[in-house]
């Protein structure tokens, strides 16, 4: 995965924790940064600080992606995703 | 933070669950305190507000901060209170072309290590819920009306980056000194809620 990726998030309901926020499930958007890593907090909410690292990144998602026609045409969100949560699409 | 806590059984929980980390040796009283002393005494939007201004007036530490927010923070002496290493600051910068605001949605990060505690709307679920969905009827509840042609960039912070946004400078700023430079960027504008005031 690389800045310039389109990605989607997928349609993620596991029964544990999990930092996917429901509004960009399934939504497709571009990778603009590499965050870094840090501990996976799907897992990390069972086993702590033992949770396998993973890479996070800033993906950009437009309103009308994410809200439909009622999104702003100039509007972007960001958020930080890990990268087990994205899949090319 | 979803929701509203009814404080007093959320404080005997709390206070439960550092008993019995206390009793096990997982945690140690003191060292709780010092660091709420630490917090108190050495963190607030001031830190954030005179990287900005040092922004203003210096393109090199401008370029520094946009590339690596931490290391900038720490060349002013603003360390991050060092609560996790894990949490990395990135500055974004607004333009003529484009206006950043911060949020939490899943619940309320924030850059308190560089600029202390929240404001109560940060955490509410109508700032968090609202401003991803609608971002500039939001800003203009603040008073912050965004001219249609400018793109507005949303940051949710859900991992591991905390963000500040670096306003523009209003126009006169220059003139003044750098205590009344340092005035006019309010905790707001380091969200984005709202654009410094001459």
């Amino acid at each position: 995965m690389k800045a310039g990726d389109r990605v989607r998030v997928r349609a993620l309901n596991p029964p544990g924790h999990n930092r996917a926020p429901s509004y960009v499930r399934g939504r497709t958007g571009v990778v603009v940064r590499p965050v870094g890593d840090g501990r996976f907090p799907d897992e990390a909410a069972a086993v702590g600080a033992d949770a396998r690292r993973e890479a996070i990144w800033t993906v950009a998602f437009t309103g009308r992606e994410l809200w439909g026609p009622d999104g702003g045409a100039r509007d972007l969100v960001h958020v930080d995703l890990f990268e087990s949560y994205l899949e090319h699409p | 933070m979803t929701g509203h806590h009814r404080n007093g059984e959320l404080q005997a929980r709390v206070n439960a669950l550092l008993a019995l980390a206390e009793e096990r040796g997982i945690v140690d009283r003191e060292e709780i305190d010092r660091r709420i002393e630490t917090l108190d005494r050495s963190v607030s939007p001031v830190n954030g507000a005179r990287m900005v201004v040092r922004a203003w007036n210096d393109d090199g530490y401008r370029e520094r901060l946009l590339g690596d927010a931490g290391a900038a923070a720490a060349e002013l002496g603003v360390a991050g209170g060092g609560y996790s290493s894990e949490i990395r600051l990135h500055a974004v910068a607004n333009t003529p072309e484009l206006h950043n605001v911060v949020v939490c949605t899943l619940c309320s990060c924030y850059p308190l290590a560089w600029l202390g505690p929240p404001p109560a709307w940060y955490k509410s679920e109508a700032y968090r819920s609202r401003v991803v969905r609608d971002p500039r009827g939001v800003l203009a509840e603040f008073g912050t009306t965004l001219p249609d042609d400018v793109e507005v960039r949303v940051w949710d912070a859900s991992a591991e980056a905390r963000y500040l946004v670096v306003p523009m400078a209003p126009d006169g700023v220059d003139a003044l000194p750098d205590d009344e430079q340092l005035a006019v960027v309010t905790r707001d504008c380091l969200i984005g809620v709202a654009v410094p005031q001459v």
